[in-house]
């Protein structure tokens, strides 16, 4: 490891990273002193960090789509304020995520790194998502031409949904 | 016979001068050594900034005289719970904004002091009392505070707002520690 990568360094790029500065300037507040920072740093990930853990009224585990109606010209209201993850599993991750954050002032450089392995985690997690939801997708269109029009066009809402839900 | 006697009290005298000599002088050492090892660094450096020990003594007296006089109190259970989970929001608040996070952490340190009765009005005051109770952390204190100076001036980097977060969290440890601590000497 480059070890001209100080401390300095360290909180630089977190502060880019979580591109939020301000978000938790009440220490005495009884919020998470984290923001999204984790999903933010996901390439990904930026549509949960937009939705926040908490979201009741958000059904986790509907099926991708559920949720557009026909008369929804883009879907994107709807659908893309779905997150990726269910609730408890981003507990989870944030709840790592607050530990990491806490522990930097005592070892800054194990901080980043188990920041790194935290991220990888959650990337590969989404990617696991999608994996599961694109073999149930594809077994609705790629029938040879079992597929009918209307099973395409309802394919390709699921597909918006899921790419919604990656891309804000 | 003359001479024996003459030798004899000869003798008595040298060792009552070497006593009158020496006596004050191993009483001041053992003055000087029981404040060294009640106040730690925190003697020598009195003793730099007054001048001579004696001053310092004098000094570091008063300081003692002044606490006791105080009615410091520990914190309630609750109180102890609410500021360790203050301490974790200012430590996590460091990754965003290390300056501040410093800051809070000093009027932390402040605040759990004011609710403990001690008087708080300048930190040269605040320092003197911590002093008395907690010799071995007044040196964390003070580095924390010049770091905390040069925050102020922009002029400190981030690894140094680092240590000065370290230097202020020990001592809000042994702030917050005292519950425990004064129901046991209560036991005794």
């Amino acid at each position: 490891m480059n070890e001209q990568f100080n401390t300095s360094d360290i909180v630089e790029r977190t502060d880019k990273d979580t591109n939020s500065p301000v978000v938790n300037s009440d220490p005495f507040a009884d919020k998470v002193p984290v923001d999204a920072a984790l999903i933010h740093e996901t390439p990904m990930g930026g549509t949960v960090a937009v939705v926040g853990p908490m979201d009741e009224k958000i059904v986790h585990e509907a099926p991708i789509g559920e949720t557009i109606t026909h008369e929804a010209p883009l879907g994107t209201n709807a659908v893309s304020s779905a997150a990726l993850l269910n609730r408890e599993e981003s507990e989870h991750f944030r709840t790592r995520w607050n530990e990491i954050q806490g522990k930097f002032v005592d070892e800054p450089r194990s901080a980043v790194q188990q920041a790194d392995a935290l991220v990888s985690e959650v990337i590969e997690k989404i990617t696991q998502l999608f994996a599961n939801e694109h073999s149930s997708l594809e077994g609705q269109w790629n029938q040879g031409n079992a597929g009918t029009t209307e099973d395409l066009r309802k394919a390709l809402q699921r597909y918006r949904s899921f790419f919604n839900r990656l891309v804000v | 016979m003359n001479t024996t006697y003459i030798i004899n009290i000869v003798v008595v005298l040298v060792f009552v001068i070497v006593g009158a000599i020496l006596g004050p002088i191993f009483a001041r050492r053992k003055r000087s050594e029981r404040f060294h090892n009640q106040f730690g660094p925190e003697y020598d450096r009195t003793v730099q900034t007054m001048g001579n020990e004696k001053k310092a003594q004098t000094e570091l007296d008063e300081r003692q005289k002044h606490v006791k006089a105080l009615d410091i109190r520990p914190l309630s259970v609750s109180e102890r719970e609410r500021y360790l989970a203050d301490w974790t929001a200012v430590q996590s608040k460091f990754v965003d904004e290390p300056g501040q996070a410093i800051v809070d952490a000093d009027r932390l340190i402040i605040e759990v002091m004011q609710i403990r009765a001690y008087p708080v009005s300048d930190f040269e005051q605040r320092a003197a009392d911590i002093s008395v109770n907690y010799p071995a952390l007044v040196s964390n204190y003070r580095a924390a505070r010049e770091i905390a100076i040069k925050n102020k001036q922009h002029q400190a980097d981030t690894e140094e707002l680092r240590q000065a977060m370290i230097y202020y969290r020990s001592l809000f440890e042994e702030l917050l520690k005292t519950e425990s601590v004064v129901v046991e000497e209560k036991k005794r």
